[in-house]
């Protein structure tokens, strides 16, 4: 199943290392990824889609927020949580 | 330390690397270990006649394990500085094994000087990119003043909610950069981390679970060691009389000789425990994380069992097991909120009786015979008696390990320091480096493995310099005694590289300056042991036990806990 992460970073030079490391290590494969200039300076807006289970999902947003430097994370496919 | 001061602004001026030492004895950091090199060669210069000590191992993995045992018996930041390269790299093991068992440390690596950074430069190693997965945080300072406010936020981070490593890479250019301290420190903290209080309605949910359960447990582990909360524990399995088994990480967390006490579960756990976790209608999970070795056959972990699960750390709930309560938070507060507001306690004489029952119809132990060799349990079982578990105990990793596990019976918290997570052989030697330095009152005994020892008894050369009093008890079966008995098991006694030879351990401590001992026989063993607490100094004993003897019970890999061996191995 497709999966759409919404997170905002501070965006420093190792952010993206351990962003892309808790995909890398369960071996994902990114589908898609873009990033933004976020709303204030040095954030940043990134969205990744992966495909992977739900649970996965799940485990995969408490390893994101785990990151000191992801300052929120959101399931983009979870329409309940899209503002 | 080159400092001027600035009149106008009353602002001193200093180096990075003078930054760097100011801020660690403002931290009140009086200890770190360490190996200097060309990259940190300012930091060190900053460090002559600073005040704080320095430990020089003789390699940079001793002075991380150091640093790990120094933290894990203090329940204080360790502290490491090491230069770019292959002093980095070799930090490596030591970080992993400190992320894995939530230890934490602070690590100062050298970097070469900015302008060279990324073009391979003379021992230049991405040091952020090769250790990001296994630290909590890292650093790469920009600019020399921020450097105190990097270091203030490393040692708070490194200390908050689940405890890890971070590390902070300062270009040898930024350290030898001098600027003015700046005026207020720490200036805004960039990262603060805050741990969630207690919920009320999950512990009200909780005390439910408790109250209508008849087979309670309780499944401790290294968060309760952690988290000092280790009184509070005690307490609430009191009020409530609920049985408790331990993890690896959480042995000395629970009197070992209270009456609810069920030993260590899991893969070389009790029979009592692993029967009990497999039969319990409730279990309580504080502090844990479903290990590997601790659930077996995940299909068949704890089948009947409501499950609550309380850890400061988030990612943990539901990473590995389901579980039908949770609460993040400090296991410490938890704790004290339901002693202090009790649930009703459970009805569960029947369970207490029957894991008694199991507790006495398998409990661990072994055949010392007079006339045959020394079995390495007796050995263990020599140091509990002899120093009435008063002692800070490290262990290598292997056969050894899990006796200890079994027959050191450790009976305070941060008394029982071991590799749990990544398992790294050589760690036991330093970290009893590390322990004694910051426990220098205590008894420190690591009991290594002949092989484990081999991994790092370079270190000799630092306990003997630094009067350093260590007792290191090989328990020597000339084997690698966990990997043979696994060949034995599941691999039809094909024993590929196990066997392993070593040198005349007591003729390498004496060439070190170490005092050398050795028992090979019963008769041997207590006399020299004796001998080696009683000894002011560092010692080693080879302890030259029964090569053929093997770690039982255990729980087969891919079996369920239920399924344990509890003694030999047929097919």
């Amino acid at each position: 199943m497709e999966h759409t992460f919404l997170l905002t970073v501070n965006n420093h030079p190792a952010t993206f290392l351990r962003v892309m490391g808790v995909y890398s290590r369960r071996g994902l494969l990114i589908d898609s990824m873009t990033i933004n200039r976020g709303a204030a300076p040095d954030v940043s807006d990134v969205s990744i889609t992966v495909q992977c289970d739900s649970r996965m999902a799940e485990n995969l947003i408490k390893q994101l927020e785990k990151q000191m430097d992801v300052i929120q994370v959101r399931n983009g496919s979870d329409k309940s949580l899209a503002s | 330390m080159e400092m001027q001061v600035q009149s106008d602004e009353q602002r001193v001026t200093m180096r990075g690397a003078d930054m760097v030492i100011h801020t660690l004895k403002q931290l009140g950091v009086d200890t770190v270990f360490g190996y200097p090199g060309g990259a940190i060669l300012p930091i060190y210069d900053a460090l002559y006649q600073s005040g704080v000590r320095h430990v020089l191992t003789r390699h940079e993995q001793a002075a991380i394990h150091a640093a790990e045992g120094y933290a894990r018996a203090t329940g204080r930041t360790g502290t490491v500085l090491a230069t770019s390269g292959p002093g980095a790299t070799n930090l490596v093991t030591g970080i992993a094994d400190a992320y894995m068992d939530s230890v934490p440390l602070v690590v100062i690596t050298g970097q070469v000087a900015s302008p060279l950074i990324g073009t391979d430069a003379f021992q230049e190693v991405d040091v952020i990119g090769i250790t990001a997965p296994v630290t909590k945080y890292s650093f790469q300072a920009r600019t020399a003043e921020e450097l105190p406010r990097l270091l203030m936020e490393a040692y708070h981070i490194a200390s908050t909610g689940r405890p890890g490593p971070v590390l902070i890479d300062i270009p040898k250019d930024i350290a030898s950069t001098v600027c003015p301290y700046p005026a207020a420190v720490p200036v805004e903290r960039h990262i603060e981390l805050t741990v969630p209080e207690p919920d009320a309605e999950q512990l009200e949910q909780i005390r439910h679970l408790i109250a209508q359960s008849r087979r309670p447990l309780l499944y401790i582990g290294g968060g309760v060691v952690s988290g000092e909360a280790s009184e509070e524990l005690r307490q609430f399995a009191q009020a409530t009389g609920i049985p408790v088994c331990s993890t690896l990480m959480g042995l000395g967390a629970f009197p070992p000789d209270h009456p609810l006490f069920l030993g260590m579960l899991g893969m070389h756990g009790t029979y009592a425990a692993n029967m009990a976790v497999t039969h319990c209608d409730l279990l309580l999970a504080f502090g844990v994380r479903f290990d590997d070795r601790v659930t077996g056959k995940l299909e068949r972990f704890s089948p009947q069992s409501t499950k609550v699960h309380i850890d400061i750390d988030p990612s943990e709930i539901g990473k590995i097991v389901s579980v039908d309560v949770s609460l993040v938070c400090d296991v410490k507060k938890a704790l004290q909120e339901l002693v202090v507001q009790p649930p009703v306690t459970p009805d569960c004489g029947e369970w207490r009786q029957q894991v008694r029952e199991w507790a006495q119809e398998y409990p661990l132990s072994f055949t010392q015979e007079q006339d045959r060799g020394l079995k390495p349990q007796f050995v263990i079982d020599l140091l509990t008696r002899m120093t009435d578990s008063n002692a800070i105990v490290t262990t290598e990793v292997g056969q050894h390990q899990m006796w200890s596990a079994h027959f050191y019976r450790a009976k305070e918290p941060r008394t029982f320091i071991t590799s749990g997570g990544l398992g790294t052989m050589g760690f036991g030697f330093p970290a009893a480096m590390g322990a004694q330095i910051g426990k220098p009152e205590s008894t420190v005994v690591c009991v290594a493995g002949d092989a484990s020892f081999q991994m790092n008894l370079q270190e000799l050369q630092t306990i003997a310099e630094g009067n350093i009093p260590i007792k290191v008890f090989i328990i020597n079966n000339r084997f690698l005694g966990m990997v043979r008995q696994w060949q034995e098991m599941f691999y039809e006694n094909r024993l590929s590289e196990s066997q392993i030879s070593g040198p005349d351990f007591v003729k390498v401590a004496e060439a070190f300056g170490v005092k050398g001992l050795r028992a090979a026989t019963l008769a041997d063993a207590g006399r020299v042991m004796q001998e080696a607490l009683a000894h002011p100094g560092p010692v080693v004993v080879d302890f030259m036990v029964e090569e053929s003897e093997n770690v039982f019970p255990m729980v087969p890999p891919g079996k369920a806990n239920s399924e344990l061996v509890l003694k030999g191995w047929e097919e």
